[in-house]
């Protein structure tokens, strides 16, 4: 794949996911944002989505008829950003 | 674990009013920002924030100190502590944030929470975007108006709304050419061996070493949907975000959402809605909020506040 002009379609580019896994992923019938993320890892990711959830989502709408305004957002889930494990490890929750 | 009365997360414009604001009525207050210094895109917005100064007091000219005029602001207001470089990463039950500084994690409880986490940048896939040399509207202005960096010389905009003009006059002033401009990402395509080289727009190609996604912005209210806040798809807010009553409160009791966060405003309506989310966190007298609730009517644009309503939540009766 590599050359001069290699051209690379990704949607979620923190997982690598191209527009044709997406593509598949929703013609398999996968056409909720939850239901694409399980599947293909886009949105899992070390931004948790915030770039690629709303292209997924037009994605959902174009090719399954779904409107992207019913669809609901991924589940949020911490952390929001870059954490280090020690850090939380360090945590004492009695404290 | 530490405790105060209000925790706002975000030092951006809204971020800034509602922690002045919570603070001079008597909350102690702790101001979250994961940045160095505060003012979010009071820093990287410099066409704008001269122009629309409201309540903050940015003397014109060259150059300005933005951060640093803040901070000489708000040194002056009791009750308020300001924690920089601190990310607020969870938000989890009984108000409680996770929140990081660079290697050590910490819990914060807050009486009132308020989430001013402002906004991303719209993106749309084309052939190409992960190119370096591809980035985002915020990314070069950040690069330009913060690190003082201009991070190219040959230009292409893709998107032709606000964003995309303000982006072009930004380039205009720092010297640099933009070439081309599109409007629809279904008509572009990027490319280059190991940097972006070439930009193809329909059926004319641009030599081209920097590539800016100006399509617009949409709210950033992750940790409120973290804490199971309801909300929705609005496009008129810009995407993704959350039900509030007239007090900015969600679904979720003390869990307030302020600004950007809410529905992409003006800066005059992030300034004025900040103050009454912040007044209505910190529970300052009705009478109060209510004023602060006029002026950001009078700031208030139609379509914004029309959307919003959409999302309206019926306050609880207490």
């Amino acid at each position: 794949m590599s050359g001069p002009d290699r051209v690379r379609d990704y949607v979620c580019r923190c997982e690598e996911i191209p527009r044709s896994a997406v593509q598949q992923a929703i013609q398999e019938g996968n056409v909720t944002l939850n239901d694409i993320k399980r599947r293909t890892r886009a949105g899992m990711g070390v931004c948790q989505g915030i770039f690629c959830l709303r292209s997924v989502a037009e994605m959902i709408e174009a090719e399954a008829g779904v409107s992207a305004d019913s669809l609901e957002p991924m589940t949020a889930r911490p952390p929001a950003r870059l954490v280090t494990l020690g850090s939380l490890a360090a945590l004492n929750p009695e404290e | 674990m530490k405790t105060v009365d209000v925790a706002v997360v975000g030092a951006g414009p809204a971020g800034i009013a509602a922690a002045r604001a919570a603070a001079e009525s008597g909350a102690q207050t702790v101001l979250l920002d994961e940045n160095a210094r505060i003012g979010g895109q009071l820093r990287w917005r410099i066409s704008l924030a001269l122009e629309h100064t409201g309540g903050f007091d940015i003397p014109a000219g060259p150059g300005p100190d933005i951060s640093g005029e803040l901070e000489h602001q708000l040194a002056a207001v009791d009750n308020l502590t300001i924690e920089t470089s601190t990310v607020a990463w969870g938000l989890f039950a009984g108000n409680v944030l996770g929140i990081s500084t660079e290697d050590a994690a910490a819990e914060l409880q807050a009486r009132s929470i308020v989430l001013a986490t402002g906004s991303t940048d719209i993106v749309s896939p084309f052939p190409g975007w992960t190119l370096p040399g591809v980035m985002t509207a915020r990314a070069a202005q950040i690069f330009m108006h913060v690190h003082r960096v201009l991070p190219g010389r040959a230009w292409v905009i893709l998107g032709d709304g606000e964003e995309a003009a303000e982006l072009e006059a930004d380039l205009e002033r720092s010297g640099v050419d933009v070439i081309a401009r599109c409007a629809d990402p279904d008509q572009i395509r990027a490319s280059g061996t190991n940097r972006l080289a070439h930009v193809e727009i329909g059926d004319a190609v641009y030599e081209a070493d920097s590539l800016a996604i100006a399509l617009g912005r949409q709210p950033d209210a992750e940790l409120a949907f973290q804490a199971n806040a309801a909300g929705a798809f609005v496009r008129d807010l810009g995407g993704y975000t959350v039900n509030r009553d007239d007090s900015g409160q969600t679904s979720e009791e003390s869990v307030y959402v302020a600004g950007d966060a809410a529905g992409i405003a003006t800066f005059d309506e992030l300034i004025a809605e900040g103050r009454v989310v912040g007044l209505a966190a910190a529970g300052a007298p009705d009478v109060e909020i209510a004023t602060a609730r006029q002026a950001l009517t009078a700031a208030g644009s139609q379509r914004r506040s029309n959307a919003i309503s959409q999302l309206r939540l019926q306050a609880v009766s207490s």
